[in-house]
């Protein structure tokens, strides 16, 4: 699945830069840019991370991301 | 004519949905096309030709309720990278929609609103009917394999 359309990253590459090492998402965002322009694939990319954020909108994921920490 | 805060969300809700779906199947139209299952392209061009209808009746519900359609809210856009993958995403988008018109309709029986009921209750049928589809097509591809099951949308 294609995650951040802006900079044309799939889940592949985001799931190799988590196996990499990165933590969040401004590791995500450095490692490969994905998350790093519109922002809607936020709640993907947390998603991905593990922070039991599901595919939506960023306003409620966020919500329940910062909830969660 | 006022209508609800709840029923308002839920028809925003949906209408961010459809909007989604439109996007969805239209990106899997073209990529399908572009990989030469013009069969499929067409199937899926289609779909999101209904979606459309769907955001119209939504939109103009709203406003009758004098409320504020959403147009710049979208839930996430899953592009599948692949035919099986992208039928399967697709699927997804169809089982939450289901989901979502079940809920609508609660809520606008809740709320004491039997005409946005029946046009929850309408679009619930149909999506049904697209998982009841996509469901046949599941069961295709796993009784003839993905090389028979993709040559027939060629």
């Amino acid at each position: 699945m294609l995650v951040c359309h802006c900079y044309a990253v799939n889940e592949a590459v985001i799931r190799e830069c988590i196996a990499r090492g990165a933590r969040d998402e401004d590791d995500v965002a450095a490692a490969c840019g994905a998350g790093s322009c519109c922002g809607s694939c936020m709640p993907t990319i947390w998603r991905l991370l593990g922070e039991g954020a599901e595919d939506g909108w960023p306003c409620q994921a966020s919500a329940r991301v910062v909830q969660s920490r | 004519m006022q209508g609800s805060v709840q029923v308002h969300e839920i028809l925003n809700e949906a209408l961010s949905a459809e909007l989604t779906a439109i996007n969805q199947y239209f990106i899997s139209s073209k990529m399908a096309a572009d990989w030469g299952y013009s069969k499929l392209a067409q199937h899926y061009y289609d779909e999101s030709m209904g979606e459309m209808k769907h955001a119209e009746t939504l939109i103009e519900r709203i406003l009758l309720l004098e409320g504020v359609p959403n147009m710049q809210r979208l839930f996430t856009v899953r592009v599948g990278e692949a035919p099986i993958e992208q039928f399967r995403l697709n699927y997804q988008l169809e089982l939450e929609a289901v989901e979502r018109y079940r809920r609508a309709v609660r809520i606008c029986a809740d709320e004491g609103d039997p005409a946005s009921r029946a046009l929850m209750e309408r679009f619930l049928a149909e999506e049904e009917g697209h998982v009841d589809e996509a469901e046949a097509e599941l069961a295709n591809l796993d009784q003839l394999g993905q090389a028979l099951w993709l040559a027939k949308w060629t």
